[in-house]
């Protein structure tokens, strides 16, 4: 990874539908030495995937919930994980380390959909605890500081 | 409530193929919802107008980018959060830092390169702010994204 690698990740991470010809222009390369980078980086595994982001809000949604979970002792963790991910609007499920054991993403609408998503994901296999805490920030999938981030780390690069 | 865009089936299939891959070509996304390439366009033009499309993103492999470790972190505190969020809006390594309600007054997810990485990061925080307590929760594992389980329209029932 070089200067140029960390920029067009993270004009990419800014707008992953520039063509290879605008990323040039901006980053002073050539389009066709854009398109190597970006098939390099892709096939080394360096971009898991191209998502579109969307702003829930405009969809009548008004943020997200995390709801932590505990499960019971000498539970299988994959069990309850699998059931997690199809409950519906569950974007995002991870195991932790820490005070909980998993956390489930999901974006909420009222207090009734809190309800419903608190009384779906109860039904998973070996839940102890649910808590909640509900942000009100709606951007689908994340906010775009890491895109920050990355330039700040090219900057740092020879 | 004020401002809903909506949507109909078509807008919401468009979206969920966007969803899959950003980088879908327009003539693919046409032949997939049986209209025309162009229309396609028009729909996403609108929808961008709008404001629901708001552009596109890539997730790349934190750990090939030196992040080993992400962690959600929940903050409680004694001052007003609004303050506290606005000061932790500067810090680049904190990915969407947010007011909470319920268990924690605020949350944010912290990219780190290593455990004694995000200490620093942490000790940083707690010294800054006016801050009672941290609660740091690893995330352990292959995180599952789950995005296409998205119900887009937030009142279809």
């Amino acid at each position: 990874m070089d200067k140029l690698d960390y920029l067009l990740l993270s004009e990419l991470l800014n707008d992953a539908t520039l063509s290879f010809v605008e990323i040039g222009k901006k980053l002073g390369a050539s389009p066709y030495t854009i398109r190597r980078r970006y098939e390099k980086l892709k096939n080394d595994g360096m971009i898991h995937r191209c998502i579109v982001s969307i702003d829930l809000a405009k969809l009548g949604y008004q943020g997200k919930a995390f709801l932590w979970i505990t499960v019971g002792p000498n539970a299988n963790r994959s069990e309850t994980i699998t059931y997690l991910k199809t409950v519906k609007n569950i974007i995002v499920v991870t195991e932790l380390i820490g005070p909980y054991e998993i956390l489930a993403i999901a974006p909420i609408s009222d207090l009734r959909s809190i309800q419903t998503l608190v009384k779906e994901a109860r039904k998973a296999p070996k839940v102890w605890q649910i808590k909640i805490a509900c942000i009100n920030n709606a951007d689908f999938p994340i906010s775009p500081n890491f895109g920050i981030l990355l330039g700040k780390k090219a900057e740092l690069e020879p | 409530m004020e401002n809903t865009v909506e949507i109909d089936q078509i807008d919401d299939k468009i979206l969920h193929i966007l969803i899959e891959d950003a980088r879908t070509s327009m003539k693919k996304i046409g032949k997939q919802c049986g209209i025309s390439s162009v229309s396609v366009l028009n729909r996403i033009n609108r929808l961008k107008k709008l404001g629901v499309i708001t552009g596109a993103t890539i997730f790349p492999s934190l750990s090939k980018l030196g992040f080993n470790i992400v962690a959600t972190i929940g903050i409680e505190t004694d001052t007003d959060s609004d303050e506290i969020l606005e000061m932790l809006n500067h810090y680049t390594t904190l990915i969407e830092p947010a007011t909470s309600v319920g268990e924690y007054d605020l949350c944010a997810l912290v990219y780190a390169e290593s455990l004694s990485s995000l200490n620093e990061k942490l000790e940083a925080i707690r010294r800054r702010f006016n801050i009672r307590k941290i609660t740091v929760n690893v995330w352990s594992g292959i995180p599952h994204n789950n995005f296409e389980n998205i119900q887009l329209k937030a009142f279809s029932e």
